[in-house]
């Protein structure tokens, strides 16, 4: 027999990331599961909950902050609570435990895994720390080394739990665009990590050699890797090593000339097998589009590195 | 202020108002030892005049909030009576919002209240003109100089 399975009224969709509370409450009204009035009374219970953590903070001293600090507090609140919140199976249950549950429990349970998830990421930055590869990129040096320890030092969780920091210049190939604070850390030292471990499959030389440019001292590592292997199998050769000779690049536009960039990358995801959703494979598509485009060019220049 | 603080408050302060003005007539048990009362009609008006200065000077109040504390330093005063007592309390909060930012920080909110208060039964003789052009104003700006 067919199981029947209730469907979420609120969709993914409708929910924000960086702003999961927020996006709840509105998802809430506009799918009709909140009325106008549940909605203010839910708005208003937040905002006592705002002048207790306020009050905890800053209390002892006076009774109102400027909005810019209230501002800031309850948007660490909401932030909060909204990471608690995302650990419901759907929309609708994450919204009737919002209803449900007295804002000040889930705050502590939000506050609770804030601190698990700083706790995933000083075990991340460890291991991006051991697996980083030994390159010229002071970007990716900072990136792997002091700045994630530098996040762990200045995360304000009761505060600023939203934060995470204007330090990260080091950008990954997939940008996280969709999280914000502790929860964006903890992708960003993630990917780190998965880029480190896909590098580390090659020779410690050739990568050396690979990142021996202009483009090695600034750019994502991971993505110079990725591409140059993918170049060597666009060129029938195993991705084992990253050479490229110029032969090989003739050989490439012989073989793949004139063909789609959405044929380009499903060849190479077919010969890579890579796993389907892993970090590599998401990466795959900006790739194919990278060297389909060098390819109707005619050259690889600043794509891949031909000796 | 914060886009999201800002709607939410918008939508949650008419389930507030009524409650608050009620609690805030529990003080006239203290004040009415020096003949001083206000009507429910005043204590809106006071926590309205609560309210736009807190907007104008761009702050969130929270918990018990300060006209308590304002009625219970100043309905002792000489200067106080029947026929100034609500209005003074409004241009108070007026004077303590305003001098809590310029003062920046600096000031506790009991601080602040006792100078007023100090100034205000003192060197002022009851004018509040005098309390914020002059004393209060000299006050933040030694504060601005340390």
């Amino acid at each position: 027999m067919a199981q029947i399975q209730k469907r979420s009224l609120i969709t993914p969709e409708m929910l924000d990331g960086k702003a999961f509370a927020e996006s709840l409450l509105e998802a809430g009204l506009e799918t009709g599961l909140l009325s106008e009035t549940e909605h203010a009374k839910l708005q208003y219970s937040l905002l006592e909950l705002l002048a207790s953590r306020l009050e905890a903070l800053y209390g002892k001293e006076t009774s109102s902050v400027p909005d810019e600090v209230a501002g800031e507090v309850f948007e660490s609140l909401l932030y909060t609570l909204g990471a608690f919140l995302k650990t419901a199976p759907d929309g609708d249950a994450a919204l009737a435990m919002l209803r449900e549950t007295d804002p000040a429990f889930l705050y502590q349970k939000g506050l609770r895994r804030l601190q698990i998830l700083t706790r995933d990421v000083r075990v991340l930055a460890g291991e991006v720390f051991t697996t980083r590869i030994p390159c010229r990129n002071g970007f990716y040096n900072t990136a792997t080394g002091k700045e994630l320890y530098g996040f762990l030092r200045s995360y304000r969780p009761r505060s600023q739990a939203h934060q995470h920091g204007q330090f990260v210049y080091y950008a990954t190939a997939l940008p996280c665009r969709d999280l914000a604070g502790v929860e964006y850390i903890r992708r960003y030292a993630l990917s780190l990590l998965w880029e480190n471990r896909f590098c580390g499959l090659f020779s410690k030389e050739e990568v050396a050699s690979l990142l021996d440019s202009p483009e090695g001292r600034t750019e994502n590592i991971f993505s110079l890797v990725l591409k140059q292997a993918c170049g060597r199998v666009l060129a029938g050769l195993s991705p084992g090593s990253l050479t490229l000779t110029a032969e090989d690049a003739e050989t490439i536009l012989l073989l793949h000339r004139g063909k789609p960039e959405r044929e380009l990358s499903a060849f190479l995801q077919a010969e890579l097998r890579l796993p389907a959703g892993s970090y590599p494979a998401a990466c795959l598509p900006a790739v194919g589009r990278e060297l389909a485009f060098a390819i109707k060019r005619g050259n690889f220049r600043g794509v891949l590195k031909v000796e | 202020m914060s886009n999201k603080l800002q709607a939410f408050k918008k939508n949650a302060a008419a389930l507030t108002k009524s409650k608050d003005a009620d609690k805030l007539l529990l003080y006239n048990d203290e004040s009415i030892k020096h003949g001083l009362v206000l009507t429910k009609e005043q204590a809106i008006r006071l926590l309205e005049t609560k309210d736009e200065e807190l907007r104008y000077n761009g702050r969130l109040e929270f918990g018990e909030g300060v006209i308590g504390k304002l009625i219970t330093a100043f309905c002792d005063s000489p200067y106080m009576n029947k026929q100034n007592y609500s209005q003074n309390l409004e241009r108070l909060l007026e004077i303590f919002y305003y001098y809590k930012n310029e003062t920046d920080g600096q000031l506790s909110d009991d601080e602040l209240i006792d100078y007023m208060k100090t100034f205000f039964n003192g060197s002022c003789e009851g004018s509040l003109e005098l309390l914020e052009s002059r004393e209060l104003d000299s006050l933040a700006r030694a504060l601005r100089r340390r």
